[in-house]
């Protein structure tokens, strides 16, 4: 079929001049679709029988071109999750240093083939007004350098571990850098100090490089869902995770990204700018300046017996996850061992290990601080922060813990939850009337438009049993997913440094990519506005700890910082930079998104919204190689015809290539005798309408589930736990394929999933004489390894029972030797889907 | 409970049963939803359908009209013929009822158009 260089396009572009716009609907762009890891060859078989042309894979994505007139059947398709318009390739980005390489992606935006990424997003989303593809004015490649490095703070939970064990080994330790404005700068300097020194840590080379304990996870929650930004080695000297990402799934990400990182979590975000102009008081570098002595900014907040129980950063702004999560590494205070739920091993074992001295200085630290001097702040800053890891480290129980992660889980994705573009949330909410904690983390959430690359997804979620209640309630599929995948503790390792994921949602700084002008002037007013937001995201300077002291209860959100104070254009197309990045560079994916964006605004002068956006600009870093594409899909396609989750809700796009791999013909039975709420056999039935779908369970609650998904897709249209363990599979499995091989007539198909790859590998074996296997895949869902076997049913009869038939058919199937079952084409094809995952401990 | 899908259901799992098929239809509510009429697959269906039994039960439940005792061989081209198989298999609808097996009597009820085949754990064989 047409290939881009084929000359019959050129006659195809030619003949089709319509006059229904001035676009040449034929134009050809480049679509990247996102895929569950594995099926990539499914999805491009999909692709190429739907578009006729040659498919690209490549990990987790495929890559073809797509006639403009053709874009909207792109999004039609039952195999890909997210797809984006691409429109600029480097293959060979050759990063250096963080300043320059920023700089490049800024200029890189000349090159960017605007045009035909915007024909292609108003193919789809349609904009009421023009959108010019260049400005009247081409700003000079200098005008569009306007490098915005954001500094993120780590998150506390890390930050906790890191104190432990900075606290383990001399917390008096001053620090050379400056403390940061509210003093709990300090605190993390000591510990980052101490953190670098600590083997154990990250890889401090790769500045902002995505950590990550888990790097598989994070693929997987790469993949599959937008997350909040990654902590980098660099990050261990500011960040704040809370301050900086400001989407729906802000609290979510926060939670991944507090199991993720085991980085110190600085108390306030601290936007670095090296500005050109000379509008800053300052230059305002990544030491944040000292609050005034004034300012006494700890004594009075450890009066209040409430306050106490939070981090420094807390008191200042609180967040509530956040402190769910410092609790929630209070345990591994109280036992030794490494909590599996929520920190690396490697920096449980530490804190654990330096838990115990912490305790005895507890006290003196307090009280030593009430007394001192607000003039040397610094030790003061110290100690009080060390006293309140202290506290924090004892005083809670386990059970407070689980109050309070429970409460975090659930607090936050009201938020989310109500977010216009997470349709499915709200559905979900009046659909599936049972809330319970199994059930609930099912939103499909998705819509994280924020999120890069692939949306958060109802998955089969690794759910550890502790944590299970909290995270299985958060709303965000992408939530509960991520951080079950997170949680493992087995996969925690820091030394991962080179599959560094990282992915950012990042508002483009308002303050720094606004006019330089107006920064000093409006810094003051940008901050309250800022402020009122609540986010962590500050530029730094000595007025934000009063405005940050004010608010106190806001959760923290980087919301769109242009308030309605700013006129909008209507005009102009809303737009939001989202950055994921992969590989060693010199700068985090907030930075580059940042920067990035800021070009985005001197170029085309759109307003930034991270929620309400019109555009969504992809900045894809992987390794050397950047991408920039605009995406065509708000929220991922995987929950398409999914009212009521379930525990086990497969997305749609796992069980359309599930089906894909049957090779399903006209007239096929299809039969998931274990359908749970149906994904699979909806899947089918919208896709393969030749055939007739059975669905069975064993489970009322699944049956209900059925009845409402099946009633939702009639009205017409419109999400990861893993059950079982893997005890009861090596019975379970081998039951299975006996009486799926009863109730399959030779030549069936079977087309299984799991994550107990060893169980299912025996019971085929032990029964090899009925079920021969055909493929293996290997598939990543939600950071989740799982396999997808599928298997072919032999000629053997099965003996023992003395059933003669099974399957109804016009011959009487005798699973013996009957001569005219055999003669008979058969063409049953059995679909089960068992997500079975051993519950990690 | 389609006719269709009845028509795969037997009982013959249960211990001591040979003969669980077809299972007796003991309807208390029975509703007609009209399906796309899909000729192809009304043939492509009938090639793996018991059609004694559909008949069987399709006139137990009230809906057998248009149904020949036996089926003959120029189906294909029927449509008459197809249109009123289709009606049988696939748009009558068992909403609330018993399947009944035919050996031990056995009643597995239909709720909400859903058959509740789920044994008990003495009733299967082992």
């Amino acid at each position: 079929m047409a290939s881009p260089d084929d000359p019959s396009n050129e006659s195809m572009k030619k003949t089709s001049l319509r006059s229904e716009s001035d676009d040449n609907l034929e134009e050809l762009c480049t679509v990247e679709a996102s895929v569950v890891t594995g099926f990539e060859e499914c999805a491009r078989g999909e692709a190429r029988e739907k578009f006729g042309t040659d498919v690209q894979a490549s990990r987790g994505k495929i890559i073809w071109k797509v006639p403009l007139s053709q874009l909207n059947e792109v999004l039609k398709m039952g195999s890909v999750d997210n797809c984006r318009v691409v429109i600029h390739t480097v293959p060979h980005f050759k990063f250096s240093d963080q300043n320059d390489s920023l700089a490049r992606l800024q200029k890189m935006i000349l090159d960017v083939n605007w045009e035909c990424g915007l024909k292609a997003w108003k193919r789809i989303f349609g904009f009421p007004y023009s959108i010019a593809s260049s400005p009247d004015v081409i700003p000079s490649p200098e005008e569009l350098v306007d490098v915005v490095i954001m500094n993120r703070q780590s998150q506390p939970k890390d930050k906790f571990g890191k104190k432990k064990k900075n606290l383990g080994k001399g917390r008096g330790k001053k620090k050379e850098k400056e403390s940061k404005e509210y003093g709990n700068n300090k605190l993390d300097s000591e510990n980052q100090k101490e953190h670098n020194k600590e083997e154990s840590n990250v890889d401090k080379d790769s500045l902002g490089s995505g950590d990550h304990v888990l790097p598989e996870s994070k693929e997987g929650l790469c993949e599959e869902s937008k997350l909040g930004p990654d902590l980098g080695a660099e990050d261990l000297e500011k960040l704040d995770l809370a301050g900086e990402v400001s989407t729906p799934l802000d609290k979510d990400r926060n939670i991944i990204s507090f199991q993720k990182s085991h980085l110190l979590p600085p108390p306030k975000t601290v936007i670095v700018k090296q500005v050109t102009s000379s509008e800053m008081e300052a230059k305002i570098d990544i030491k944040v300046l000292n609050p005034p002595p004034s300012e006494n900014v700890f004594p009075s907040v450890l009066e209040n017996k409430e306050l106490r129980h939070l981090e420094p950063m807390e008191v200042d702004s609180p967040n509530t996850s956040f402190k769910a999560n410092i609790v929630s590494h209070q345990k591994p205070t109280n036992d030794a061992e490494v909590v599996p739920t929520s920190l690396n091993a490697p920096d449980c074992a530490s804190v654990a290990a330096n838990a115990a001295p912490l305790s005895q200085e507890d006290n003196s630290a307090f009280d030593s601080l009430k007394t001192s001097d607000p003039e040397s702040s610094d030790a003061a800053a110290e100690a009080f922060a060390t006293s309140v890891i202290n506290k924090l480290s004892i005083s809670h129980t386990s059970s407070s813990r689980e109050n309070l992660v429970s409460a975090v889980c659930t607090t936050p994705p009201s938020t989310p939850i109500a977010s216009l573009e997470n349709p499915f949330v709200v559905a979900n909410g009046e659909a599936n009337g049972h809330p319970e904690h199994d059930f609930e983390a099912y939103v499909p959430a998705e819509t994280n438009p924020k999120g890069d690359g692939y949306s958060s997804s109802v998955d089969p979620a690794d759910f550890f049993p502790s944590s299970k209640t909290s995270l299985v309630s958060t709303p965000q599929g992408l939530s509960a997913s991520d951080s079950g995948a997170v949680e493992k503790s087995d996969t925690v390792s820091t030394e991962q440094s080179t599959e560094k994921h990282d992915i950012n949602l990042v508002e483009p700084k308002v303050t720094p990519c606004d006019q330089h002008q107006e920064i000093v002037t409006e810094k003051a007013t940008e901050e309250k506005r800022l402020s009122d937001n609540l986010t962590s995201v500050e530029c730094s300077s000595p007025e934000l700890p009063e405005q940050d002291k004010a608010q106190t209860d806001q959760s923290q959100t980087i919301t769109a910082v242009k308030k309605p104070e700013r006129e909008r254009d209507p005009t102009k197309p809303k737009f939001r930079v989202t950055c994921n990045r992969v590989g060693n560079h010199s700068f985090d994916s907030a930075s580059a998104a940042a920067s990035f964006g800021s070009a985005v605004i001197t170029y085309f002068k759109w307003p930034v919204d991270l929620k309400n956006f019109d555009i969504e600009i992809l900045l894809n870093i992987d390794n050397e190689e950047v991408t920039v594409s605009l995406a065509l899909t708000k929220c991922s396609l995987h929950n398409r015809n999914m009212v009521a989750f379930g525990p086990t809700t497969l997305r749609s796009t796992i069980c359309y290539n599930m089906l894909r791999l049957c090779r399903i013909k006209k007239g096929d039975f299809i039969c998931d005798p274990m359908c749970g709420t149906s994904a699979i056999p909806i899947e089918s039935a919208l896709n393969w309408t030749n055939c007739y779908v059975f669905g069975g369970d064993f489970h009322e609650k699944a049956i209900e589930r059925t009845a409402t998904n099946i009633k939702a897709i009639e009205q017409k249209q419109r999400e990861n736990n893993r059950l079982g363990s893997r005890t009861v599979n090596r019975t379970l499995y081998p039951c299975l394929l006996t009486e799926m091989a009863r109730t399959a007539r030779p030549g069936a198909r079977a087309c299984l999933l799991t994550e107990d790859r060893t169980s299912l590998i025996k019971a085929i074996q032990s029964l090899s004489k009925f079920w021969q296997r055909r493929l293996m895949l290997n598939v990543n869902i939600g950071g989740l390894s799982g396999f997808v076997f599928v298997l072919l049913r032999t000629t053997a009869s099965q003996t023992g029972h003395t059933v003669k038939e099974t399957v109804k058919t016009d011959v009487p199937v005798d699973l013996g030797s009957h001569e005219k079952t055999e003669a008979k084409s058969i063409e049953t094809d059995i679909q089960v889907s068992t997500e079975n995952d051993s519950s990690k401990q | 409970m389609k006719l269709i899908t009845h028509n795969m259901l037997t009982s013959n799992i249960i211990k001591g049963v040979t003969k669980g098929f077809p299972l007796i239809i003991a309807p208390t509510k029975v509703e007609v939803k009209e399906v796309d009429f899909n000729p192809d697959f009304v043939n492509k269906m009938l090639t793996k359908i018991d059609y004694p039994a559909l008949y069987q039960a399709a006139n137990s439940v009230g809906h057998g009209e248009g149904l020949p005792e036996q089926l003959g061989d120029d189906v294909k081209d029927n449509t008459d013929l197809l249109k009123a198989l289709h009606n049988a298999m696939l748009q009558v609808e068992v909403i609330e009822g018993d399947l009944v097996c035919p050996e031990s009597g056995r009643k597995f009820p239909i709720a909400n158009g859903i058959p509740n085949m789920l044994l008990l754990e003495n009733e299967v064989e082992t």
